[in-house]
């Protein structure tokens, strides 16, 4: 057996008779990225996939009631109950103690000729603007005309932005067709045309094209899975750095290390067969996770992970970060005395490397400082390179130089960690 | 003869230490020899060890190893010689037979000789039953056992070993100390460190004792006490050419 084998041999079954390291290191992050992902998930559901509770008291009736509740019905995310399906004649009092009750998450109030009175206004003041000798004598009523919403506290903010831009603007695409049915009406007769020979309902509008920038597979595709998979398997492999350290100090301190040392076994050997070992576990971790995201979370009703047909790129990112890892791990081993602290630092470092490096939520969800901060994070770097290859299906050149800075960060930790250990020979 | 081991004004000195702690250290060891290094505590018996061991690099001095300069032939020296350290020096997650494959491995053995040389010497240290079971589950007694045949499976030409009967019961030690010798008889040269002067009396051929960094006296057990007056054994030789004053 050559000596790389034996002590491959030898780091094998110190990993597997390890059993507190190994639950450590596989059974925590699958733990964690299927309840990391079940809790994303929900709360991303919250807002989107699940049907949003509204209640739609239309006493307007006409245009602007039909076309609020028709857009409403139209849109997936909501689930609209009209209030003439719970109580005949429902008030707005009852509407708002509906929703303060949290049988709704929101209730929509549009009161009696609501449609009506933006009709008369609009004829009013177009017919007055064009034809200001025969000026129309009713005046134009100027109480308010109000659409009324009654939201659950819990509701959040964004959502809540969110129907009210689809009020908003199903509410302006009736003023527009009044306005200009009004308009066109006034033209007709101030030309003497037939009525209904002027349109002007029929201007083009502007159209809003949406692209994501990505590839076509991988546009639209970002759910808690697509995040949570790669970022808890990157967290999972910084975590070995507590492993390998402990492992490396352990040996330290029982003097088996010394005792290599003292035999033809080079240092490069013994680092090199610890590297290939914790690399396997990295990878291992990776193909765990992975199975999990892609055959597992969709019969937890989870969304199903894909690597998009990227294993070879996403492989790339894992070594580099497997390296980074192990890098570190040896950095820490390097520096702590005994496995409490390395255990202790490890762990403290890679919670906060990971929080500030968008594993816990993405980055752009963080207030601006954290964000500049988070890439110094080797994991943001590990992240970052994932949405590359799996969202925004950019080629390797945009994921290369984050994978750069990983075995950048890898060597740099290696280079000080032998050199410490040449300074404590000396 | 050309002496295994010639060591030639070698000095070291810590960071942390006012004064080196080797301070000009002369000494050879001829082949066949089993030579006692003997010392009070902190006068550069472990640190020599280390030094001849290829784990500490000396300030100053020269160092042959069977024949050749350390500095220059660290893995001629390695795979020539055997270190046995004071603290035992295993995996204590591995079974004796786990740890013996790795050790052993290490110096290329071919895997049937291996095999044989461990089954001989752990029948020879009476530990051929509890081969299999991992290392942390045995006495103190065996795991020095286990700690000698690892630094001894290669046959090496110079054994080293720092302190190698130290907390152990008087049958073991008996054992250790038969095998050790029957190991000698068949041609390796020991250099071996002790605070048991009776141990050292019977088991050396020869003794160096140092102290301060420096060999201050060098022969057969015999001749040292012959040399000193009124004294009746090495430790009587010992404690006057050192001094009873407590040491660090």
């Amino acid at each position: 057996m050559s000596r790389f084998l034996a002590l491959l041999y030898k780091d094998f079954l110190l990993l597997i008779r390890d059993k507190a390291g190994l639950l450590f290191m596989f059974l925590m992050p699958m733990a964690l990225v299927l309840v990391m992902t079940g809790m994303q998930e929900g709360a991303f559901s919250h807002n989107t996939d699940k049907h949003l509770a509204l209640l739609i008291a239309d006493r307007d009736q006409d245009t602007v009631g039909i076309t609020i509740t028709r857009e409403l019905q139209d849109e997936s995310l909501f689930e609209v109950t009209l209030a003439k399906d719970v109580e005949a004649d429902m008030t707005e009092e009852h509407l708002r103690e509906l929703v303060q009750q949290g049988k709704y998450l929101v209730g929509i109030y549009i009161p009696d000729s609501t449609t009506l009175r933006l009709r008369d206004n609009a004829e009013i003041i177009i017919q007055n603007a064009c034809q200001p000798d025969k000026a129309d004598t009713s005046e134009v009523n100027e109480a308010e005309i109000r659409i009324s919403l009654y939201i659950d506290p819990t509701t959040e903010r964004t959502f809540r932005q969110t129907l009210t831009s689809y009020i908003r603007e199903a509410t302006l695409q009736v003023e527009h067709e009044i306005a200009l049915a009004a308009v066109s009406e006034a033209l007709c007769a101030a030309t003497r045309q037939d009525s209904g020979s002027v349109n002007l309902d029929s201007l083009p509008t502007v159209d809003l094209q949406e692209v994501i920038a990505g590839n076509e597979q991988e546009t639209d595709n970002f759910n808690a899975a697509t995040h949570n998979v790669p970022a808890w398997t990157l967290f999972a492999i910084f975590f070995i750095v507590i492993s390998f350290s402990g492992n490396v100090i352990k040996e330290r301190q029982d003097g088996s290390f010394t005792r290599l040392m003292t035999t033809p076994c080079s240092y490069a050997t013994y680092l090199l067969s610890k590297l290939v070992i914790y690399l396997a576990v990295c990878l291992l971790q990776f193909f765990l996770i992975i199975s999990m995201g892609i055959w597992l979370f969709p019969h937890l009703g989870l969304p199903a992970f894909s690597l998009a047909g990227h294993l070879w790129e996403c492989l790339f990112v894992i070594v580099c970060a497997a390296l980074a890892a192990i890098g570190f791990g040896m950095l820490i081993s390097a520096f702590a005395t005994t496995h409490q602290q390395a255990a202790t630092f490890g762990a403290v470092s890679v919670v906060i490397l990971s929080a500030i490096g968008g594993i816990w939520v993405p980055s752009f969800l963080m207030p601006g400082f954290l964000e500049a901060l988070c890439k110094i994070s080797p994991l943001n770097w590990g992240i970052d390179s994932f949405y590359d290859i799996l969202l925004r299906g950019s080629g390797f050149t945009a994921f290369l130089p984050k994978c750069l800075l990983l075995l950048a960060f890898a060597i740099i930790c290696f280079i000080i960690a032998v050199l410490t250990k040449k300074k404590e020979m000396n | 003869m050309e002496p295994v081991l010639q060591i030639t004004q070698l000095v070291k000195k810590y960071h942390s230490m006012e004064q080196p702690v080797l301070q000009g250290l002369d000494m050879s060891i001829l082949p066949g020899e089993i030579f006692g290094f003997l010392g009070p505590n902190g006068t550069g018996k472990t640190t020599t060890v280390n030094i001849l061991a290829g784990l500490l690099e000396p300030d100053s001095g020269e160092v042959r190893v069977l024949g050749k300069p350390l500095t220059q032939n660290r893995r001629f020296i390695r795979e020539n010689i055997g270190v046995v350290p004071q603290n035992i020096a295993l995996f204590p997650e591995l079974t004796a037979l786990e740890n013996l494959k790795v050790f052993g491995a290490m110096y290329k053995l071919p895997k049937n000789l291996l095999k044989q040389r461990i089954n001989r010497l752990l029948d020879l240290f009476g530990l051929a039953s509890a081969a299999k079971k991992p290392v942390k589950t045995y006495s103190g007694g065996m795991k020095r056992s286990i700690n000698i045949i690892a630094g001894i499976l290669h046959e090496p030409r110079l054994l080293m070993l720092d302190e190698p009967t130290v907390g152990i019961d008087v049958q073991t030690k008996a054992l250790i100390l038969d095998n050790l010798r029957q190991l000698n008889r068949e041609g390796t040269t020991i250099l071996y460190t002790s605070h048991d002067m009776d141990e050292a009396q019977h088991f050396c051929t020869r003794v160096g004792i140092i102290d301060h960094g420096k060999m201050i006296a060098e022969d057969t057990p015999d001749a040292l006490i012959a040399s000193c007056a009124g004294c009746t054994n090495l430790e009587g030789v010992y404690l006057q050419l050192t001094g009873k004053s407590l040491r660090n």
